[in-house]
């Protein structure tokens, strides 16, 4: 028997609540954790930090028209994820939104980022992102983590792959895989941040969380 | 005052929607055209099915939303070319409110991909509430039913469809389903 539990049936007309509670969450990305800071200069990363360098794709990627972002603030541009970091393997809630964390990534689909984490392994446990966010309604969709990136003591900058969602238009996912695109990131690591720090491969592998 | 007019908002959200679809059938099918249609059964919803809306996922569209035509928890679209789809939202109206229920997009529920024309029958659900905190969102499940079947909610459709260019079709398609 298919079986589908949905968040949410709201009332019509409910706009001004949809927009207040998109700024609560926008408020809490900002507020209560900020999102890992991304790093351009590596006089940023502090001594018992870690630069860890990735990516995050989906495969086909968004097409346009397939998200309808309107309201306007920092967290809300299109083809951005949000992904829940944690400093230990955490289970996802059965409603996601309800697992804990103690991070964001922010960061936009085939970008590579460069973020700074305390040196310690880093739990990439859950992302979404949004579909519509309008002042009508908010649609969001999940994308499984459960990796872990294995940092070393003594690590200073940690290439952890790339995170591949293999997607079709319901978002049904075929295939997640982290791929090795070492030496193309190596390359543009130091083009960005010089030869002085090595570049770690560490690629992320299942948490087991 | 507020709720006449709110009163008055909704008896024209209804009108409009009816409006939307116009006559249950507007125009004969394109060749390339599809029929899709299902139950929800809101008997423990706060409001009836009033109105359905099926959402184009591929191929883009400017102009993705199908609303569908709807009675007596049957709702149903006569004109959907060879996409993927799904039931985006649903909801009607109550005494003094108007409710909406989302699906969200990885649902396995109410959705299909139509590679071909022909007759796609989304299946019969029905509405559960599910208690949640009073400080929580509320929450709702869709289950499958096995009533009404596709050869009743055909029969019902068929009550509408009198002397219209899809009657035949859905003639056709309840003789292989009976």
């Amino acid at each position: 028997m298919m079986r589908a539990r949905m968040d949410r049936p709201r009332r019509r007309g409910g706009g001004a609540l949809l927009a207040l509670a998109a700024l609560l969450l926008a408020g809490a990305l900002a507020g209560c954790v900020k999102p890992m800071v991304k790093v351009d200069d590596f006089a940023q990363v502090g001594a018992n930090d870690v630069l860890m360098v990735g990516r995050v794709e989906l495969v086909p990627p968004l097409k346009p028209g397939e998200q309808d972002i309107k309201l306007s603030g920092p967290y809300n541009d299109e083809n951005q994820y949000f992904f829940f970091i944690n400093n230990k393997a955490v289970a996802v809630a059965d409603n996601p939104d309800k697992t804990p964390y103690d991070d964001i990534l922010m960061e936009k689909f085939g970008n590579t980022f460069y973020v700074k984490n305390a040196r310690r392994p880093v739990h990439f446990t859950v992302s979404f992102l949004y579909l519509t966010l309008t002042r009508q309604k908010m649609e969001r969709v999940w994308l499984p983590g459960g990796l872990v990136v294995g940092v070393q003591p003594g690590d200073r900058a940690v290439y952890m792959g790339t995170i591949r969602y293999h997607r079709n238009e319901f978002f049904d996912l075929s295939k997640v895989e982290v791929v090795d695109e070492f030496d193309r990131e190596r390359k543009a690591f130091a083009e960005k941040f010089g030869t002085a720090t090595p570049l770690v491969r560490r690629l992320a592998r299942p948490s087991g969380g | 005052m507020r709720k006449h007019l709110s009163a008055v908002l909704c008896a024209g959200l209804a009108l409009a929607l009816l409006g939307c679809s116009g006559a249950v059938v507007p125009r004969p099918q394109e060749p390339q055209e599809s029929i899709v249609f299902g139950h929800i059964d809101m008997s423990d919803a706060p409001v009836n099915l009033q109105w359905v809306s099926i959402r184009q996922y591929a191929p883009p569209s400017e102009a993705p939303y199908w609303s569908a035509g709807v009675a007596d928890g049957n709702y149903w679209q006569w004109y959907l070319k060879p996409g993927s789809y799904g039931v985006d939202s649903f909801g009607g109206s109550g005494f003094n409110s108007n409710y909406s229920f989302n699906m969200p997009r990885q649902s396995k529920a109410l959705r299909l991909v139509i590679q071909k024309p022909g007759i796609y029958f989304l299946g019969s659900y029905k509405y559960k509430p599910v208690k949640t905190g009073f400080f929580e969102p509320g929450k709702y499940d869709l289950e499958e039913s096995d009533k009404p079947t596709e050869a009743e909610v055909l029969h019902d459709l068929l009550k509408l469809v009198k002397g219209t260019p899809v009657e035949p079709k859905l003639q056709a398609r309840l003789k292989e389903v009976q």
